[in-house]
């Protein structure tokens, strides 16, 4: 249900001051990663967004990116940016079932025909003209290419939507691709991750609501503010790599000094988030701090390439000899070699998409 | 001991350890060149130390640092809001929080009052019109149900 309130005057019923706007603009820059200077510019638009109808389309998935979005304790400012969208279609949210929620799709659409916003999680199986995966009779392949046919814009929430997912992992048997293998014609943001951290879901919805477009994207459509840093940029276990001390395993002496976490599998040097900032279950920790490498979850194929466990440096992600090297000697040279990991990240990513 | 505490990590801590960035000293300096632009041309600046990994023991270095001034404030507005004065004069710890007293930002303005001390310009028209209303209702009651 929609109506013609600015966000700021829904605030405003809910008892939030205009201090307590100003507040939630400051908290809301913050999230975006924008710098403290943008905050009137953010209130003056906020004071006169609107309520956008989002249609969420769940594919191949398992539901954890809602899980992911969800489980933030209210109330929060994702939580109040989120109750601002009129959500017009989800099925593990809505009420309605069957052909009431598929008419109240197609009612939300047809009123906000090229203007609503298409999230979709989970990936869409082609293959068998794709009827792997259906809904109320149509196959993913249909539902989608119709519902972002009338899109202002799509965001693929979680790896699967934005690069596959587990579904395409080898063998892939229903031929699984990502939704930038299906939509050309549409502005489409990945906010990748398995799942995604809520706060850059709600990000870049924010970002939608404050500036009426998405934000800047990276080679692989994800939002730079949130992904344009490695985990191992911002890992708090740098200075023990710099210094090259390392966890061998994970009940050793190191393990328990906290010690970088390298040779145990930790993908951080290839992976691009924002766990280290943005962290987990209300800003608690993330992986690394519960004492487990990172696998990469934010990245294209990461399932296909080698164990959890197994270090970079063994031959993952090409012959990586310069990150075995960094891990030997050192700060100089890790830099490099997070480089040219970056480097390799990309090439294989590229020839990945041809 | 049970549950979190049986576990037996304990990351090292130390000059240069994980629990310090290196970003203590390069937010001091943004701190004095931005005091020095609210001297020399009345500008204000915000620095959001959520924008870079600034750890616990950061913080805590850093307060120790900028230590306390004179004014304390806190606001109820969607949550507290917690406003410090350090012991420089123009510099404030500002601290968001929502309603469960969780931290959203944590910022430090340089400025002579803090932003969000300062009563919104809307306000203040609509609070003349309700005091105006009150008075001329306060005014036109009877003497003696007037408290």
């Amino acid at each position: 249900m929609r109506d013609a309130k600015t966000l700021a005057e829904r605030l405003r019923e809910r008892g939030i001051s205009r201090r307590g706007f100003m507040k939630f603009c400051a908290a809301t820059a913050s999230m975006m990663a924008l710098p403290p200077l943008m905050i009137p510019r953010i209130a003056a638009a906020l004071e006169q967004a609107r309520r956008p109808s989002v249609i969420w389309l769940s594919f191949q998935e398992c539901t954890g990116c809602t899980e992911s979005l969800t489980r933030s304790h209210a109330p929060t400012v994702e939580g109040l940016i989120f109750d601002h969208i009129s959500l017009d279609y989800h099925h593990t949210l809505q009420a309605a079932a069957g052909d009431a929620a598929e008419q109240a799709r197609e009612a939300a659409m047809k009123e906000n025909w090229g203007k609503y916003l298409l999230v979709v999680d989970g990936s869409i199986p082609l293959k068998d003209d794709g009827i792997y995966s259906t809904i109320a009779g149509q196959t993913n392949l249909a539902m989608l290419k119709a519902v972002a046919a009338g899109a202002a814009a799509i965001i693929s929430v979680g790896t699967c939507a934005a690069f596959g997912g587990l579904p395409m992992a080898n063998p892939n048997p229903t031929g699984a691709a990502p939704v930038s293998a299906i939509i050309s014609d549409k502005p489409i943001v990945n906010v990748s991750g398995c799942p995604p951290i809520p706060i850059v879901i709600t990000g870049v919805l924010a970002h939608f609501l404050t500036f009426g477009r998405l934000p800047e994207l990276d080679t692989l459509g994800r939002p730079k503010v949130f992904f344009g840093n490695s985990i191992h940029d911002r890992c708090y276990r740098r200075a023990f790599y710099e210094r090259g001390q390392f966890a061998e395993t994970f009940d050793d002496e190191g393990a328990r000094k906290g010690w970088c976490l390298f040779k145990l599998g930790c993908k951080g040097p290839i992976t691009y988030n924002a766990c280290a900032t943005a962290k987990w279950n209300d800003g608690t920790s993330f992986p690394i701090e519960a004492g487990h490498g990172c696998i990469g979850c934010s990245e294209p194929s990461f399932w296909d390439k080698g164990g959890f466990y197994q270090a970079l440096s063994k031959g993952t992600y090409g012959s990586a000899e310069g990150i075995a090297l960094a891990a030997g000697v050192g700060a100089a040279v890790g830099v490099a070699a997070a480089l040219g990991a970056r480097s390799r990240q990309a090439e294989a990513d590229s020839k990945e998409e041809k | 001991m049970s549950g979190l505490e049986s576990i037996g990590v304990r990351v090292e801590s130390g000059v240069g350890g994980p629990h310090r960035t290196d970003n203590l000293r390069p937010v001091l300096l943004q701190v004095e060149q931005a005091l020095q632009e609210l001297v020399e041309q009345g500008a204000e600046t915000v620095i959001d130390l959520a924008a870079m990994p600034f750890s616990t023991q950061d913080e805590q270095d850093l307060r120790e640092l900028l230590g306390r001034g004179e004014v304390n404030a806190s606001i109820e507005a969607f949550g507290p809001t917690l406003i410090e004065e350090t012991a420089y004069p123009g510099v404030w710890l500002v601290e968001h929080q929502d309603a469960e007293n969780r931290r959203l930002t944590l910022h430090i303005e340089v400025a002579r009052v803090p932003g969000m001390l300062l009563t919104p310009a809307e306000d203040l028209a609509e609070s003349l019109a309700v005091l105006r209303r009150n008075n001329l209702n306060s005014f036109d009651a009877p003497t003696e149900d007037v408290p």
